[in-house]
């Protein structure tokens, strides 16, 4: 009797040992495999997007009536460090053929960007000064900060959940600008991404603009790995007012190459003023 | 038509109804209750394009493009501070500006001098910017952006007078309204169609669900915000002013509101006090109440099923469908009563009531009827729904008064009183007065009928002069009060800017891209900078701004060439064109998209006109699209691009001014169609009610004769014919009618049992004369109440209708009279 006892005192505390470190274990675990939402994000800025990308582009603009109207672009991209820049050409419609766009996007935080566009009618090129990213990208549904990395400290971030979009597993992230001032920079008051688990690829987004009652939603319908880089060859991004569409654009890129052989003097403003090839 | 044979009817009716009187009561009470389960729907329109019916031509132009361009109606708000360009004003107007943007509700975009679009450019650089954000805060800075605003000539009557003294700031709202999404991620997310997310780039046109513009509560909760800050921020330092028609529309509605209130209870008083002087019990003023409200309520309900929300012209309803129920239940009740204080039988005195006057009853509220419904058919779709919903009133009144009133009678104890029973001094008194006057009028006119109607012909004679000289209104403004701060405002605001409201000229090139041919743009120009002004003489108006796209190239022009003064024109080169349009694209600046549609196709030319009654627009709409064609005449064949050469430009006017330019051409045409119909409608029930052709016409004079002095009145003394006062022939007439009929009706009875003309007058005198009288004065009490309105549209129009009602009983006891006189003295053998 007092042996039985003894075992069962042993195979208690054991058993106790043993849950008690499976639990300490297990929730060492789960600490170490989620990730913070900043984590995330910034993941998401430092994936690979591609350097010396050559490529075609396709920019549907659709209004609420769905009249559409498609400009064809050429697009070049090269990395400058932590700094990208991107050449843009219009092959058509006919009238802006030529017309030419050049962005210095800077990587430090509160350095603006620099804009030079173009006009071949003018024969003239013209820095844009634009301060202020909220400004709509080429008359499309995607503002001037949709085109380019957020500065990740001018966010709050909070990992909302995880869910699937597409079939894709996601993290869904919602970010939160800190100040007014960021929310007048670049035009939303807050945004939920999306982001894909295996590639940190951003794959939906929904963004609250400025102006209330009125959200974006952006939606990559096709994302391939091109050169190994994860390259969206398909997004949309519709305007909405509650259920009514107020405006959509559709992006398109095909005959997307990478590592090309790109020369820096590409991207300066006498390069811009020689035309598309 | 056989008189005793329709009584009889009414009495075996009345019969039947009492025998089943809770039964009837069962099922009256259920219809009237699922009728009134509509209620709650009802809503409140005092918007101006709510004048004109739906499928208007005119109204579904301008809801075309404001589905394009949004809300053209915007609140001014009018600053005039010592030093526009100073520091103290300057911070104070940012705050104001920033505060209005985060509070008001449906908010579509504020503008002011604070975040105007600046467009300026350099050698190496072109900058679009908020235009307060360009200048430091600095002296240097103040002076330069005074400098600067006062030489933009985009800025000029936009937001700053020409004297600099006086600055606007704009605010927009959107047009449509926008139900709350509850979750906009979840709808968002859904893979089907509806969500925010759909899998198919067609699909975006597809949603066609049925918008709603703006509601009149949303309009409300703008105006509520942007007065509420207003006062908040308005000083001596700081004086604002605030105008534009969607204030205007809001003070309307709460005016409305009151008004109808008012109205409403006291002439729910003005029945009570009367039904009880004239009955002396309580089943007396209960009765006629319930038939009176249940009518009324009843109508209402009936517009909230429909739809059809309450407007300026029906907010009378209510006042009205209560004054014209009582008459019915006041003569079928004195009837009863004086029978069953006789006989002490309720039931057979019910039966007797109605029987003797149910064909008076339903031939009063037919006219009645007849006289609005004659009105449903009128352009003016404010109007027609008045008379729609004014003759179901009629006609519920009727059903009620000769349904309800005698199941109530049958099911209410009543005592019998017994006649000898003192009347009050008060009541002796006024029935004396009656008396006398009912008295000296079947005197007057049995004994002395042609000066009568001599006398009747030289009052419609002056009367026609009169009617030559009335003109036709439509000016919302002039219907508030001299001093009423909006109106005070848009006339400074008009001065001050040379305009508060505007004219929309579209310019459809034709097909997309068409805004990209350079002489079209050429053309726009021209046409903008000619149009300084429309008509001539006195019926000059100055419109002080005119904007469209070509404001953008003029600025984007210069500022791509070095700013210099003269580059501020458009471009004449197509692809130039194309390419500054793009760029202006990319500047971040959204004024874009209010000028052209995103096809390109379609450009907006936006007037800035005063304030003025509808008729100064009337004639200058034509001049305006005349002008508008001949400037785009040679669009065509001066363009380059062969493709262009099978498109031309049409141009369509819509806005503001239209809606009023169309809402009088509507008023002035429904006007005298809808007299007409109602004149020979009612004439041929008076035929068949008399059952003699010429006797009934002649019973439409003491008919349409007071309605012809009040419209002479009217012209004399320069009150105008507006959507209001037109109402009054109508509705006067078929009021006035009723008086006619209970006189036709009773003296034909008894000329046919005495064979005497006066002794059939005075007879019918003593009998449906004294509820003639008191019907009278309740009418009229019930639309003199209207002359308490701050409203000088209401004070008109219940002034003129209560005039010609009281003369319409003057009309019935003098004239018809004296005209029965005349020809039944000739002819004493007449067959009747």
């Amino acid at each position: 009797m007092e042996n039985m006892m003894m075992k069962l005192k042993k195979l208690t505390v054991a058993l106790t040992i043993t849950l008690m470190s499976t639990t300490i274990l297990s929730s060492l675990n789960l600490a170490v495999a989620a990730p913070s939402a900043r984590e995330l994000m910034e993941a998401v800025n430092a994936r690979d997007d591609g350097n010396n990308g050559l490529m075609e582009m396709e920019m549907i603009l659709i209004d609420k009536k769905g009249k559409q109207r498609i400009r064809k672009l050429k697009k070049m991209s090269q990395d400058r460090g932590d700094d990208s820049y991107s050449l843009l050409f219009f092959l058509s419609p006919s009238d802006v053929k030529d017309t030419g766009f050049l962005t210095y996007d800077y990587d430090q935080s509160g350095k603006d960007d620099d804009q030079w566009l173009y006009l071949p009618a003018l024969k003239k090129t013209k820095r844009i000064a634009n301060d202020d990213k909220s400004g709509s990208f080429m008359g499309s549904d995607f503002n001037y900060s949709d085109m380019s990395d957020p500065d990740l400290d001018d966010y709050n971030f909070t990992l909302m959940k995880e869910t699937k979009v597409h079939g894709n597993e996601v993290w869904q992230i919602k970010s939160v600008p800190k100040s007014k001032e960021i929310i007048e920079e670049t035009g939303y008051r807050q945004s939920v991404v999306f982001v894909r688990k295996d590639n940190f690829v951003v794959v939906r987004a929904v963004r609250w603009m400025e102006s209330k009652g009125k959200l974006r939603y952006l939606d990559l319908k096709k994302l391939e790995q091109i050169d190994g880089v994860w390259t969206p060859l398909e997004t949309t991004m519709t305007t909405k007012e509650g259920k009514r569409t107020l405006h959509k654009t559709v992006i398109r890129y095909s005959k997307v190459r990478y590592n090309q052989e790109l020369d820096e003097s590409l991207f300066t403003v006498r390069r811009l003023e020689k035309g598309a090839n | 038509m056989d008189r005793s044979g329709v009584e009889r009817a009414f009495i075996s009716y009345t019969g039947g109804l009492i025998r089943w009187k809770w039964f009837a009561l069962v099922v009256v009470f259920v219809l009237t209750a699922l009728l009134l389960t509509n209620l709650p729907k009802i809503t409140i329109d005092t918007s101006n394009e709510g004048f004109l019916r739906a499928d208007d031509p005119i109204l579904l132009d301008y809801n075309r493009f404001r589905e394009q361009f949004g809300r053209e109606e915007v609140v001014l708000i009018a600053m005039r501070p010592q030093n526009i360009f100073a520091p103290e004003f300057v911070e104070t107007l940012k705050k104001f500006h920033s505060e209005l943007e985060e509070q008001v509700p449906h908010l579509d975009e504020v503008t002011s001098l604070v975040n105007v679009r600046y467009t300026v450019g350099n050698e190496s650089e072109l900058l679009v910017e908020d235009l307060m954000e360009a200048f430091p805060n600095t002296p240097e800075g103040y002076a330069e952006l005074r400098r600067v605003t006062l030489s933009h000539p985009f800025y000029k009557n936009l937001l700053i007078s020409e004297d600099g003294k006086v600055t606007t700031l704009v605010i927009e709202t959107k047009a449509f309204s926008t139900p709350e999404v509850e979750d906009p991620l979840s709808t968002g997310f859904d893979d089907m169609v509806e969500g925010g997310f759909d899998d198919d780039i067609e699909q975006s046109s597809s949603e066609s669900e049925e918008l709603t513009f703006l509601t009149d509560a949303e309009n409300g909760e703008v105006v509520d915000a942007v007065m509420e800050l207003v006062e908040e921020y308005r000083s001596e330092e700081f004086p604002l002013e605030v105008a534009g028609s969607p204030l205007v529309m809001e003070i309307l509605k709460k005016s409305m509101q009151n008004d109808m209130r008012k109205f409403t209870l006291s002439m729910v008083g003005i029945i009570v006090i009367f039904l009880f002087i004239t009955f002396r019990r309580g089943s007396g003023v209960f009765i006629p109440l319930v038939v009176v409200i249940l009518s009324l309520l009843s109508t209402i309900a009936l517009m909230a099923a429909t739809g059809v929300p309450l407007k300026l012209t029906t907010q009378i309803l209510p006042s009205f469908i209560m004054a014209v129920g009582i008459g019915d239940s006041v003569h079928i009740l004195s009837i009863f009563y004086r029978r069953f204080d006789q006989n002490g039988d309720k039931m057979e005195a019910i039966q007797y009531a109605v029987g003797h006057s149910g064909l008076a009853v339903v031939m009063t509220s037919l006219t009645t009827a007849a006289g609005l419904f004659s009105f449903s058919t009128a352009e003016l779709g404010a109007v027609a729904e008045l008379g729609m919903f004014g003759g179901a009133g009629a006609i519920f009144a009727m059903l009620f008064s000769v349904i309800l009133l005698p199941i109530l009678l049958a099911i209410l104890p009543l005592k019998q009183r017994s006649l000898g029973e003192k009347a009050s001094s008060v009541e002796q008194e006024s029935k004396g007065v009656i008396d006398k006057l009912l008295n000296g009028a079947a005197h007057l006119s049995s004994n002395h009928p042609i000066p009568i109607v001599f006398g009747a012909l030289l009052l419609f004679l002056v009367a026609l002069f009169g009617i030559s000289q009335i003109q036709f209104k439509h000016d919302v403004m002039t219907w508030f009060p001299e001093d009423e701060p909006i109106r005070v405002a848009t006339e400074n605001v008009d001065r001050d800017m040379r305009g508060t409201i505007s004219v929309e000229v579209l310019i459809d090139s034709g097909k997309a891209d068409g805004l990209y041919n350079p002489t079209v743009i050429g053309n726009l120009a021209k046409l903008q900078d000619s149009l300084d002004s429309l008509g001539s003489g006195d019926a000059k108006l100055v419109s002080g701004k005119r904007s469209s796209v070509v404001d953008i190239l003029r600025e984007t022009n210069q500022a791509l060439n070095e700013n210099r003064v003269e580059e501020y024109r458009v471009p004449t080169e197509r692809k130039l064109l194309a390419q500054e349009m793009l760029l202006f694209e990319n500047t971040g600046s959204d004024d874009l998209e209010k000028m052209v549609d995103s096809e390109l196709r379609t450009a907006r030319l936006t007037l800035r006109l005063p304030w003025r009654d509808a008729g100064a627009y009337t004639e200058l709409v034509g001049e305006l699209q005349q002008r508008s064609e001949a400037a785009f005449v040679n669009s065509v064949d001066s363009s380059v691009d062969s493709s262009d050469a099978d498109s031309s430009v049409t141009i369509s006017i819509t806005g503001l001014m239209m809606i009023f330019a169309r809402t009088l051409d509507a008023m002035m045409s429904s006007m005298l169609e809808s007299y007409t119909i109602a004149a020979v409608v009612i004439s041929i029930m008076m035929i068949l009610l008399v059952g003699s052709v010429r006797l009934g016409l002649i019973s439409m004079i003491p008919n349409l004769l007071p309605i012809t002095i009040v419209l002479g009145v009217m012209g004399i003394f320069g009150l105008p014919l507006d959507a209001f006062t037109m109402l009054i022939g109508s509705i006067a007439l078929g009021l006035a009618v009723d008086d006619t009929v209970h006189f036709m009706h009773n003296f034909m009875r008894y000329y046919k049992d005495s064979g005497s003309s006066s002794e059939a007058i005075v007879h019918t005198m003593h009998t449906a004369g004294r509820a003639m009288v008191v019907t009278t004065i309740v009418l009229s009490l019930g639309f003199f109440i209207f002359m308490s309105s701050e409203m000088n549209n209401l004070l008109n129009f219940g002034g003129l209708t209560g005039l010609a009602i009281i003369l319409s009983l003057f009309a019935d006891i003098l004239l018809a009279p004296a005209l029965m006189t005349l020809i039944f003295r000739k002819k004493l053998n007449l067959k009747v």
